[in-house]
């Protein structure tokens, strides 16, 4: 009996539990669109719109489009537990292999989900501390976009060895390496941004850096996964455990720590120690490429994944990998110790200790409830630093 | 600046990526439908005419009536006129518990005759009519569930309208239980031809 109807485990409690975040996903991400249609600055068109708002926005259509076909998949993996009813049952004339469609439609959707979002907040990091406008707004922005419509297409290239017709695989093959495209476009954008740019190097931006050489590791990895020739020999080895990482942690995992270093400041009206954020980032780089690099050695050499055993041939990826995790455990202390420490013993800093040029960064720090003093005003674009006037000083 | 914000398109906005995603979530039913049925053609009829037309056909106009009397309560209100609101959306109330009943009496049939999932029955039939069965109790009771859902919503929404809450200028949550209720009717639209007429 396929898993989509019996394990020894008690499931069905958590898939009631999944069901009811997949609630909170859908208003969070009907709320999203609803806000940026409804409640934009009547003069702030579309395309004066930070960038990372157009990564929001995308990112909100995702979760209203394919968190339901998740809602009814753990819906019927706990019908099918209490009733027997049997749609994914082969005995009872079900095909579990339906079952990995629906389960995939939602779930491959779900990693753009996650990493969307980082692409946003890589993209107001560049600019502000290039001191330039970003290269290709509208290319990014429309990339957004069509990182959400095509992600939700290649789902199957989950299941090239599930039994699926070949016809099937080709096209998810071919679909899935559309995605590639506004990827790259996003990558080149940001490269071309710091060109010829006055590049300050602050926390923030190396936590972008990162993002790029990371996700772009992880990308490409994906490509090679996303052939169906080659994802015959690497399906379901620590190669795909490699190429996840990548994508997730140093992508989205990186993401989210250089937003954190940008909008402390104006979160908390304080600014963390630099120099102690710079190290605990060099160490958190250094520790997730021992980490996860080995992996995607030993999965090409033919390590599966999900076994807490293997043959001797992995044994040095796998002490490499480990000792990895330990520097990467120890980067990732340091920095949240010093974020948290620099809630209440930060340095007091300005609105705007970046000079950045969105509207965000005119208001106090910490913003004032209901975000703003007074209507703000619209005076110049988001990537326009022309006359911005940095303010690190608390007054 | 103020922070009390009504938009009323705000919330129909809303309203209405809700109701997508009530469409996507009975979509991977559809989806699992449509696959069956390609895969079962020959079952799926036998097994259809073992439901009963008049039953389903009964909820049908059950239904659609409802939907017609939650939008004559929204011009009722749009109108001014409370206790004409409250009357046209308790019969709409009323005919929801008709299609409950209704329901209740065509499946504890099905139950009678020992045609229930996993029942001893069931099984030793082909394999396309357990898995019609199986869609037709699953689809069924999951719209069964939104008809619940939307009574309580419509009885919720009663007590607003008596006590003015929802009134001639605000009567936005009246007009989205009606979407949603509109909704959950188009579901029923689909699923009666599906099970009832054309396999």
């Amino acid at each position: 009996m396929p898993f989509s109807e019996f394990t020894t485990t008690n499931v069905s409690v958590a898939v009631i539990g999944v069901f009811i975040l997949g609630f909170s996903s859908i208003l969070t991400g009907l709320n999203f669109i609803t806000t940026v249609h409804r409640l934009k600055m009547p003069e702030m068109k579309w395309t004066k719109m930070p960038l990372f708002v157009w990564a929001l926005y995308a990112t909100a259509w995702i979760q209203v489009l394919a968190t339901p076909i998740l809602g009814i998949t753990v819906l019927l993996i706990f019908v099918e537990r209490m009733f027997g009813i049997g749609l994914f049952d082969p005995a009872k004339g079900g095909d579990p292999i339906l079952y990995q469609h629906l389960f995939w439609i939602y779930s491959h959707p779900a990693v753009y989900i996650m990493v969307v979002p980082a692409m946003g907040v890589v993209t107001e990091i560049i600019p502000t501390f290039a001191r330039k406008h970003i290269f290709g707004y509208k290319a990014i922005a429309f990339s957004s976009l069509a990182i959400a419509f095509a992600g939700s297409l290649v789902w199957a290239h989950h299941m090239y060895t599930s039994g699926m017709s070949d016809t099937a695989v080709l096209i998810f093959s071919f679909l899935t390496f559309i995605v590639a495209i506004p990827t790259a476009i996003k990558v080149f954008n940001w490269v071309a941004t710091l060109y010829k740019g006055s590049i300050v190097i602050e926390p923030p931006l190396l936590y972008a850096l990162s993002f790029i050489f990371l996700f772009s590791i992880g990308g490409l990895t994906g490509l090679i996964l996303g052939s169906a020739g080659t994802d015959i020999h690497v399906h379901d080895t620590y190669f795909v455990v490699g190429h996840f990482h990548y994508t997730i942690f140093g992508g989205t995992g990186f993401g989210f720590f250089g937003a954190m270093h940008y909008w402390f400041p104006k979160i908390y009206g304080r600014m963390y120690n630099k120099k102690l954020a710079v190290i605990s980032w060099a160490i958190l780089f250094v520790g997730f490429n021992i980490l996860y690099f080995p992996m995607l050695v030993i999965g090409m050499m033919g390590m599966p994944r999900r076994y807490y055993d293997y043959l001797p041939q992995y044994h040095t990826g796998h002490l490499i990998s480990t000792i990895g995790s330990w520097i990467l455990a120890t980067g990732l202390l340091l920095m949240f110790y010093n974020l948290f420490k620099s809630i209440k013993h930060g340095e007091k800093v300005g609105k705007s200790p970046w000079g950045a040029a969105t509207l965000e960064w005119t208001t106090p720090s910490p913003p004032p409830t209901l975000n703003f003093v007074g209507e703000p005003k619209l005076t110049r674009g988001p990537y326009d630093y022309k006359g911005v006037e940095e303010d690190e000083q608390y007054t | 600046m103020s922070n009390i914000h009504k938009d009323y398109i705000g919330s129909k906005f809303g309203m209405w990526l809700f109701l997508f995603t009530e469409i996507l979530l009975f979509g991977g039913l559809f989806i699992l439908y449509s696959t069956y049925l390609h895969k079962y053609p020959a079952e799926f009829h036998l097994a259809g005419k073992e439901l009963n037309v008049y039953f389903g056909g009964g909820n049908t106009v059950a239904l659609v009536t409802s939907s017609l009397f939650m939008a004559m309560s929204i011009s009722a209100i749009q109108k001014g006129d409370k206790r004409l609101a409250i009357i046209f959306l308790g019969i709409t109330l009323a005919l929801a518990f008709v299609f409950l009943i209704n329901k209740y009496f065509e499946w504890g049939a099905k139950f009678h005759h020992g045609i229930y999932p996993d029942s001893p029955t069931l099984l030793q039939r082909p394999k396309g009519e357990i898995i019609f069965f199986g869609l037709y109790f699953v689809m069924t009771g999951l719209h069964g569930i939104h008809v619940l859902v939307g009574a309580s919503i419509i009885i919720y929404v009663l007590f607003m309208l008596k006590n003015e809450k929802v009134n001639k200028d605000d009567f936005v949550l009246l007009e989205n239980t009606g979407l949603y209720w509109h909704l959950v009717d188009l579901i029923w639209i689909y699923l009666f031809p599906l099970f009832y007429l054309i396999v």
